[in-house]
């Protein structure tokens, strides 16, 4: 991978200002050069547009994309608070980027995929291909990714934008506008290669269940019961608006899948975004069809950091296969093995992916509601994972 | 029931209470995190509060950590203006919006802001409106007064949210408000001691009070005391007996505050500090780690002045006034900076040898018909220095001293001659 990445970040409360000081860190790494491509990555408690416009100011007009998160990882950085701000500039000669925007990718997810879809079919640059994600997270996701992969095989990497883990807000960025219930997306095509390696850190609760009654993303029914129900049983009290956001992070559903998408756990991992207690429902990011069976998923602070640990150590296992030219690490974990989860151990939780790097890479991440990467050639979305992609 | 079903309900007892037990953890976990940091946010905004001595770095400094730790979208601090309040300091709102906001009058006539201003305590407004809310873009809010313990009214201290953004906080609860009534208390006391502390340094200069309250103004006691290095300069007005004989009292007054205020530019632009006014007379003193810059800034100061008086004269004569001249004094030696007098009473002072001796050094320029005299430890400090011109004017014995000094004038412009008038001369 031939390019220039230059990364800064800055902490600020205001937003044009953290904008500009993260912007400037990162031209001041351009060399005097102008950016290809823009990324920026922010946290809710900012007005974006000023963040948007000191961003600009600093490096130009330039293509850009990003969205809103819960938190931004970089170089020794974890920061959840509610005003960071991360902005990465690539320059190359021999990558290429296109940047899409879908909108209203709540209301019709497998559209917005098909409009991405079909635009990444229309660009015969050669070379290798990655395909960055940052869709809303009230979106459906494997609705998106149906939409897409009709249209165009690549592997998918990202995060799902959100906010401080209230699931209210979240925005998304496309060349300089400010976007809600959309899907910004970039797609990279180059000379580079790509590896990832996804882990998450829950155990299993109670026994297995099957979904009785769904539709698409909502889980209405469990073993015939209501699905809020079997939830509340299974975290040992009743969900109620007050405990939500806990319940949210410490448990989830586990979808027995075909393949394993981590080495501990034949697993892949829902984490629920929204209840509806009236009905008793639940909805996941992405469709649970009647007769899955599931089985509900705990985690703690040791299994957080445990599995940080050990994305560190397969990381490391598998160096032999990176070679020593890598460039670039995104890292897009879960929102909730944060801060909310693991209080301040949560730079320590980063710093022991990134000390593997024998060398400081530039380093770009983000907690989000949901992480998208590969495994084993499939495009998978997970919840409750620490994803690394690491560029080379 | 079977030992077995006992058993299993047991184990089911147990997974529940540790499932609640767990539940439980993380709540509590979370909302003590939240206190945590704020405890923590309070604590540094009172170490950083200590060391502010300008108002308005600390009011930005206040609403930065309000919406970085204290988890609330806006802070402002309001200051009265006119019948209203202006926007002083402001965190959380857009650029355009603070731009609008920045001394912007809001609040006037509002009854509910008024009770506050007028003694009553803070207030957690659930739901708020009117014109104050639209200006602020606030739907819920803290208001507090900053208020000092006897009274003083110095402003109001709001946080809040926006109704757009109200989902992504928690709402406000009383013991919010009682956290934010603490906050206010804290700056307020700040803002107390910073008023006290500018008032007080119009009587006591502030390097005194640097070297004598390291421990803080409130620790100053009778009798501290420190030794050092010091230039003294006396400025004295030649025949001002006869002058003020013309001049009614207040005549008298109105002049010499002219004077003084047109003297006091140059000394404190030169990093000396005016000590005493005793009659027409300005002692000022110059005091830094290297006695050569002191002296320095004073010979300079004593130029500084003499321009400053050819302008104030330049002015007399445009009203209709003869000139003035001035003598100037200088030198350079060892003295104790203390503070003396009675417990009700304090004053602080220089004291020791070196301040009579620059004194009665101010007294030969009358004798010798010249502005600017220095002494030959002043000269010492300077002499290297090219651009300052001197000239020697010789060797006396001043009252009250054995040990004869060469005293030097200072020249303004290119030196003159080397001279020698009254060597060994006696001058009692």
């Amino acid at each position: 991978m031939d390019a220039i990445i230059a990364i800064g970040s800055s902490n600020e409360t205001d937003g044009y200002e953290a904008a500009v000081a993260a912007a400037t860190a990162a031209r001041d790494e351009l060399d005097q050069q102008e950016a290809d491509f823009i990324f920026v990555f922010s946290t809710i408690g900012y007005e974006q547009e000023d963040v948007l416009e000191g961003v600009r100011e600093i490096l130009g007009d330039r293509p850009m994309s990003g969205a809103t998160f819960e938190g931004i990882i970089g170089r020794n950085i974890a920061d959840e608070s509610m005003y960071a701000v991360q902005v990465i500039a690539i320059q190359s000669e021999t990558i290429k980027f296109y940047e899409y925007c879908a909108e209203d990718i709540v209301g019709d997810a497998l559209g917005a995929g098909t409009t991405i879809g079909q635009a990444i079919d229309l660009v015969n640059e050669p070379g290798n291909r990655v395909l960055f994600l940052f869709p809303d997270f009230r979106s459906n996701i494997s609705q998106l990714f149906e939409g897409i992969e009709r249209h165009a095989k690549l592997p998918f990497v990202g995060g799902v934008s959100g906010d401080n883990l209230k699931f209210q807000q979240c925005h998304q960025f496309h060349n300089g506008s400010i976007k809600e219930g959309a899907c910004s997306a970039v797609l990279m095509v180059g000379d580079f290669e790509l590896k990832t390696i996804v882990t998450h850190g829950s155990e299993p609760v109670g026994h297995k269940r099957i979904v009785t009654r769904s539709q698409d993303n909502i889980i209405i029914e469990i073993d015939d019961r209501p699905a809020l129900e079997i939830a509340s049983e299974e975290m040992g009290a009743p969900i109620v608006a007050d405990n939500l956001a806990t319940a949210i992070t410490l448990m989830g559903i586990g979808l027995k899948a075909d393949e394993a998408t981590d080495a501990l756990s034949p697993y892949v991992l829902r984490a629920i975004h929204g209840i509806d207690f009236e009905t008793k429902s639940f909805t996941v990011p992405a469709d649970v069809p009647q007769g899955t069976e599931i089985q509900f998923m705990r985690r703690d602070h040791n299994g957080v950091l445990m599995s940080a640990t050990l994305a560190a150590k397969r990381l490391k296992s598998s160096l032999d296969e990176v070679p020593a030219d890598a460039k670039l690490v995104c890292q897009f974990d879960c929102a909730g093995r944060g801060k909310f989860m693991i209080g301040d151990d949560v730079l320590k939780g980063a710093m022991m992916v990134q000390e593997i790097f024998s060398e400081p890479l530039p380093w770009m991440g983000t907690f989000s509601f949901g992480e998208i990467s590969p495994v084993d050639g499939k495009n998978v979305f997970h919840n409750f994972t620490a994803t690394l992609a690491v560029f080379h | 029931m079977d030992r077995g079903e006992l058993q299993q309900l047991d184990a089911e007892a147990l997974r529940v209470r540790l499932a609640d037990a767990e539940r439980n953890y993380y709540a509590n976990l979370h909302e003590l995190q939240e206190q945590l940091s704020r405890l923590n946010a309070v604590q540094v905004l009172s170490k950083l509060l200590i060391g502010y001595g300008d108002p308005d770095a600390a009011l930005d400094k206040l609403v930065d950590l309000s919406i970085r730790d204290f988890g609330v979208e806006k802070a402002v601090v309001l200051q009265p203006r006119g019948d209203g309040y202006a926007v002083v300091a402001i965190k959380g709102y857009s650029r355009r919006r603070v731009r609008e906001l920045t001394d912007c009058v809001v609040g006037s006539g509002d009854e509910r802001i008024a009770q506050i201003v007028e003694g009553g305590a803070s207030r957690l407004f659930e739901g708020i409106d009117g014109e104050l809310a639209n200006a602020l873009d606030l739907s819920q809010a803290i208001i507090c007064p900053l208020r000092s313990d006897s009274g003083e009214f110095y402003g109001l201290f709001i946080v809040g949210f926006s109704a757009a953004k109200a989902v992504l906080y928690r709402a406000f609860t009383n013991s919010d408000r009682d956290f934010f009534d603490m906050v206010a208390a804290q700056v307020s006391a700040l803002l107390q001691n910073i008023r006290l502390r500018d008032t007080f340094r119009k009587f006591v200069p502030r390097q005194f009070l640097d070297r004598l309250a390291k421990q803080g103004l409130g620790n100053i006691a009778l009798g501290e005391a420190d030794s050092g290095i010091v230039t003294i300069l006396f400025a004295d007005i030649r025949s001002f007996t006869a002058l003020s004989e013309t001049l009614s009292p207040q005549e008298l007054l109105n002049f010499l505050n002219t004077y003084f205020e047109r003297m006091n530019s140059p000394i404190h632009a030169n990093g000396g500090f005016i000590d005493k006014f005793i009659g027409d007379a300005i002692m000022c003193l110059f005091i830094d780690e290297d006695p050569a810059i002191a002296a320095r800034n004073a010979v300079r100061t004593s130029l500084d002045m003499l321009a400053a008086l050819q302008s104030y004269n330049e002015q007399r004569k445009r009203e209709g006034s003869g000139p003035i001249s001035i003598g100037l004094g200088i030198h350079t030696g060892e003295t104790v900076i203390g503070t003396v007098g009675s417990a009700d009473r304090m004053d602080s002072t220089v004291l020791g040898d070196a301040v009579n001796l620059a004194s009665r050094i101010e007294s030969l320029t009358k004798q010798y018909e010249v502005q600017i005299l220095i002494s030959s430890s002043t000269y010492r400090h300077i002499a290297s220095d090219p651009t300052i011109r001197c000239r020697e004017i010789g060797v006396v014995t001043v009252r009250g001293r054995e040990e004869p000094d060469t005293i030097y004038e200072v020249l303004s412009e290119a030196p003159l001659e080397s001279v020698n008038s009254g060597a060994n001369s006696q001058i009692t």
